[in-house]
């Protein structure tokens, strides 16, 4: 069994307002994120930080999980998700990727049982949406040890070890669920929000 | 009960009339297309054979709906498809798709439109195996800019 798990934490500086809240479509993002992951799992999480203003009605039969430690990102929205998940591991998807389509997140769960971890990676690696599964969690542990808190970096930890398997989903896979530049687009800054509609 | 799609079986000999509603007065034209594999020559060598890779679930689901458009869009009267999926080697049927039309015009639409949402909207990836064992990954999905 596969958890859904939607990272909303952050401080959300460069975007000027929470963006979490921002209404795109129609509705915020992390309620268009409540919706295509309640598509997707059954057992669903939103991993937040300590601003984050609880439970409302779009995120019905979530489980609100705060940040084991604030300000550290999301490898460690990773590590509390998977510290808490009963499930053997978790779909993690961003709140600020409005693009996402519910079929790209259902072809990645369906490699839940064959990898550890598996991520869209082209010209560069998208570490989010990414299926992330207990296996990983001493590779996080030790990333914290040294003072990690790279999900990239992570990644590339996996690909070294010889007991974990690591699928790079390629923009060629990719584009059968949507345009790569626009499922995995990212939203940092307010200006994102135009070239996101534009893409 | 829904129809299935895709097969690891070889499709070449398949007669798709033995499957579909022929209506017998009306339809004055049927199409048949196979898509075939080639004996491509590239920087790697020649192509022996290609894998088709596939996320099942949603392909049979997808190539449902492109049947199931093809039929609302085109005055055509039924539709016969078939994907290969695994290992086909050089000269055998990866696609099968017959239709069943009226007229001619409205068959010749409609294949064309299948096989291109096929190709665009299906999971189903290629990987070209070369004659010396080396593979590459297909890139044909040129509906995407990157």
């Amino acid at each position: 069994m596969v958890a859904g798990v939607i990272l909303a934490g952050g401080g959300s500086k460069r975007f000027g307002s929470d963006k979490r809240y921002y209404r795109l479509n129609g509705k915020t993002l992390i309620e268009a994120c409540c919706d295509k992951i309640n598509e997707v799992c059954e057992n669903n999480y939103i991993v937040a930080d300590k601003d984050f203003s609880g439970q409302r009605s779009y995120a019905h039969g979530f489980t609100v999980l705060r940040d084991l430690e604030d300000g550290k990102g999301p490898l460690m929205g990773v590590y509390t998700a998977l510290s808490h998940i009963v499930e053997e591991g978790c779909l993690v998807i961003p709140v600020d990727m409005p693009g996402l389509s519910v079929s790209l997140l259902k072809y990645i769960k369906s490699q839940a049982p064959l990898f550890d971890l598996a991520i869209p990676s082209g010209d560069e690696l998208f570490p989010l949406p990414g299926y992330y599964s207990k296996e990983l969690l001493p590779l996080i542990v030790s990333s914290f040890e040294g003072d990690d808190f790279s999900l990239k970096a992570l990644v590339g930890r996996a690909e070294e070890s010889v007991e974990l398997k690591v699928l790079r989903i390629s923009f060629e896979k990719i584009k059968k669920f949507g345009a790569p530049q626009k499922v995995l687009f990212n939203i940092n800054m307010e200006n994102d929000v135009e070239k996101f509609q534009g893409s | 009960m829904s129809e299935n799609y895709l097969t690891k079986e070889k499709i070449d000999d398949l007669q798709p009339r033995k499957f579909m509603r022929v209506d017998v007065g009306s339809c004055g034209s049927m199409f048949v297309f196979k898509g075939i594999v080639r004996r491509d020559k590239t920087e790697k060598g020649f192509v022996k054979e290609i894998f088709y890779e596939v996320y099942e679930e949603m392909a049979e689901n997808e190539i449902g709906k492109v049947k199931h458009d093809a039929l609302n869009k085109f005055k055509v009267e039924d539709i016969y498809l078939k994907h290969r999926i695994g290992r086909v080697r050089v000269g055998e049927v990866s696609l099968l798709v017959a239709i069943l039309s009226a007229h001619r015009k409205s068959g010749i639409e409609a294949i064309d439109y299948i096989i291109d949402e096929v190709k665009f909207k299906v999971p189903i990836w290629k990987k070209e195996i070369f004659e010396d064992g080396s593979y590459r990954w297909r890139e044909d999905n040129a509906r995407y800019k990157r």
